[in-house]
């Protein structure tokens, strides 16, 4: 039984609909939960010669405007009992998630799939398609919507 | 758990003399669903969907279509506001807000940090935190599907038992076997075929049945199922009132990728 979960989380934070089935799992053995959130890479915006935003800065704000939204699930998931971390990551969700998983020692993965729309649908593979493939945990898959929550 | 993990962060703050109008379509667009009202600079209401609506015209009565804009366009927020505002602080528990709101018929608090305003929470959000403090208190009903008798499944079985056995959850063990192939049933006598098919499902299940340790056999119910594999976990789910489904099966196979996505709970994919 796994008592040590990371929870893949997006940018806007829809992900969090798994979490109270997180939460619900492994309060009665005081898990430890890592919150994840990937985000794509930062890029260098130019306006002819001139540089506006480095990479680096860009990914810089972009994790702590994230950052502040995943300190209150943090909080909340701490306030239960939970042992919780958070961290955000630039590039491809499926592979950073199963690296922080693996580094971490994760026991399972947790997350939301949010389907793609249109012709995405069928140009994309889903980032839990991917990861349920690819895992060698236990993965805890919820939809984004249309489905009970915890 | 206090206000300040379940707030919402103030989502909008609107002049207690403007147009109601202009504020029920910042309301519409809002999903705090809640305005906080100040008047020259003063906490003075706050204005959720509901109050709009009420202070609006009525549907039923003899005005015209073309007449609805001029009557609100008179209306502003001062009007349809809830005066006199349930206040919270920030460190106050849900009880304390609910009883609050409950007491004086609001559907909205404000939480207020000394003299400043840092969120609002509605009744939508204190009714999460009972949702969540009841299901807390009911053990959670598992569906464990297993599609094949190969490790995966026997994986998700055990994996199932363990969720099981730590939420004293009540478990169903689900196998779904396609019926014989047609070339099989072709080959056999008149009703043979459904002897056979019979004598299948009783095996799986008493195979099933085995793998349950004999301390957990009163709170786990053994199922086998013929037909479309998706079809038959998705019934059995529905018909179980299932909160999580635990499934094992090839990784990344079509069959668990179909139920993940139209389980009509999680699905833990072992």
């Amino acid at each position: 039984m796994f008592r040590r979960m990371l929870v893949l989380l997006d940018a806007g934070l829809v992900g969090r609909r798994v979490v109270p089935w997180v939460r619900r799992l492994l309060v009665p053995v005081h898990g430890d939960v890592r919150l994840l959130v990937v985000l794509p890479p930062g890029r260098t915006v130019t306006a002819g010669s001139r540089t506006l935003i480095y990479a680096d800065q860009g990914e810089d704000a972009a994790r702590d405007a994230v950052g502040v939204a995943l300190a209150v699930v943090a909080a909340q998931l701490r306030d239960d009992g939970l042992a919780a971390s958070s961290e955000v990551r630039f590039g491809d969700p499926g592979v950073e998630a199963l690296e922080v998983a693996q580094a971490w020692g994760a026991e399972a993965i947790a997350l939301v799939d949010v389907p793609a729309h249109g012709a995405r649908r069928w140009l994309t593979r889903s980032v839990a398609d991917e990861i349920v493939q690819k895992s060698p945990f236990p993965v805890l898959v919820a939809r984004a919507s249309g489905q009970r929550a915890a | 758990m206090r206000i300040k993990m379940l707030m919402r962060c103030t989502s909008g703050t609107v002049e207690a003399r403007e147009s109601l109008a202009a504020a029920s379509m910042r309301l519409a667009s809002d999903s705090g669903g809640c305005l906080v009202v100040t008047d020259g600079g003063r906490l003075a209401g706050v204005l959720t969907p509901a109050d709009a609506r009420a202070a609006g015209p009525s549907t039923v009565p003899s005005l015209a279509v073309h007449e609805w804009p001029a009557f609100t366009s008179r209306l502003t927020v001062a009007d349809a506001m809830r005066r006199d505002p349930v206040v919270v602080p920030p460190d106050a528990t849900p009880g304390d807000a609910a009883h609050a709101m409950r007491t004086r018929g609001h559907r909205a608090a404000v939480v207020v940090d000394g003299s400043e305003v840092v969120g609002v929470v509605t009744t939508t959000d204190l009714l999460g935190t009972l949702v969540q403090r009841l299901e807390r208190a009911t053990p959670p009903r598992l569906l464990a599907a297993s599609t094949s008798r190969r490790c995966r499944s026997r994986t998700a079985l055990d994996l199932a038992l363990g969720i099981a056995r730590r939420h004293r959850a009540t478990l169903t063990l689900l196998h779904v076997m396609r019926g014989l192939s047609l070339r099989v049933a072709e080959g056999l006598p008149s009703g043979v075929d459904a002897d056979v098919q019979r004598w299948r499902l009783a095996e799986v299940r008493a195979a099933l049945i085995r793998r349950v340790p004999p301390e957990d056999r009163s709170v786990v119910r053994v199922e086998v199922r013929a037909g479309d594999v998706v079809e038959g976990v998705l019934n059995g789910a529905a018909t179980t009132g299932a909160e999580l489904i635990v499934m094992g099966g090839r990784p990344g196979a079509s069959l668990v990728r179909e139920t993940m996505r139209r389980a009509p709970c999680p699905v833990l994919a072992a």
